[in-house]
């Protein structure tokens, strides 16, 4: 028993980041298509051992993930699903207190939830985007330290758009500056 | 002394091998180095297809790894370019003036949850 009780708490951190999609699973069946990504530690090591084959700055974002769930659908009309399912899901996630919430976009017939987990030591560990649209749902669930300056040198390959994060911002102009008083 | 010469001569008096002997030895000699022989080109055999085998079980291994790894890595990469594209988007929300936005520190919500 002990054991048991062992072990559910070395599997608390993960599930903890681990968001359950199980309130958005009977609405796949409304969409006009759907993506599921599932990818886990095992996936993970595959990425990273073979970094060489699938390109190494991919190989390295995937070092410090754990895991990666996408869920995707998309519709043919608008209101085919309920926003309220969407939002159940938000409060569910706010609930627990390590979700901080970075930005929360509200538009018309939608939002998007941009949020992190804090892990126990202060540092991010989990990430998470909910993205409810009049006509499509997506839920991005990373587990893992997603190193965004690594995310951001994988912006124009594969397909993924050129990402600026606001520190390689402030280096440029900061860079902009000195050769300014260089000249 | 003359039994005794008599006994050595019947001794050394040549006599000749039993019919067939030769031929028995020979094929006797000739069958176990047969034997002996086709055991070890069997064992031989056996070995190399057992090598084989192995190798062939380790390159088909190393190639569903690595097929599994392609397949993952385009699923993450299918990931990414989602998580890029909705950051994207949500840079560009951010930056319209008709969009609501609620931006929150995360160690400002910290102190409101406090």
């Amino acid at each position: 028993m002990k054991i048991v009780y062992l072990l559910a708490l070395l599997a608390w951190p993960v599930v903890a980041q681990e968001i359950d999609l199980s309130l958005l699973k009977g609405l796949e069946a409304k969409a006009r298509e759907s993506s599921n990504i599932d990818l886990g530690p095992e996936q993970m090591g595959l990425i990273k051992g073979f970094s060489g084959l699938v390109g190494g700055d991919l190989g390295d974002l995937a070092a410090g993930l754990l895991r990666v769930k996408v869920y995707s659908l998309e519709f043919d009309k608008d209101g085919m699903y309920s926003q309220a399912e969407a939002e159940n899901l938000r409060a569910k996630v706010k609930a627990d207190s390590k979700w901080l919430s970075l930005i929360s976009v509200k538009e018309k017939g939608g939002f998007t939830e941009i949020m992190t987990h804090k892990g126990p030591n202060g540092d991010v560990d989990g990430f998470l985007i909910l993205s409810a649209e009049a006509r499509e749902l997506t839920v991005v669930n990373i587990i893992g330290k997603l190193d965004m300056n690594k995310l951001s040198k994988l912006g124009g390959k594969f397909g993924i758009p050129k990402i600026e994060i606001d520190g390689n911002k402030n280096k440029n102009r900061d860079k902009s500056k000195d050769k300014g008083k260089e000249e | 002394m003359q039994d005794i010469e008599v006994q050595l001569r019947a001794a050394l008096r040549r006599r000749d091998a039993p019919a067939g002997l030769a031929g028995r030895i020979v094929a006797k000699a000739e069958g176990g180095r047969l034997v002996r022989s086709l055991g070890a080109r069997w064992l031989a055999i056996a070995a190399a297809v057992v090598a084989m085998a192995g190798l062939a079980w380790q390159y088909s291994a190393e190639r569903g790894r690595r097929l599994a790894a392609e397949h993952s890595a385009q699923q993450l990469e299918m990931a990414l370019r989602m998580v890029g594209e909705r950051l994207t988007k949500v840079e560009r929300q951010v930056r319209a003036p008709q969009t609501r936005v609620i931006h929150l520190q995360a160690d400002s919500q910290e102190e409101n949850l406090q």
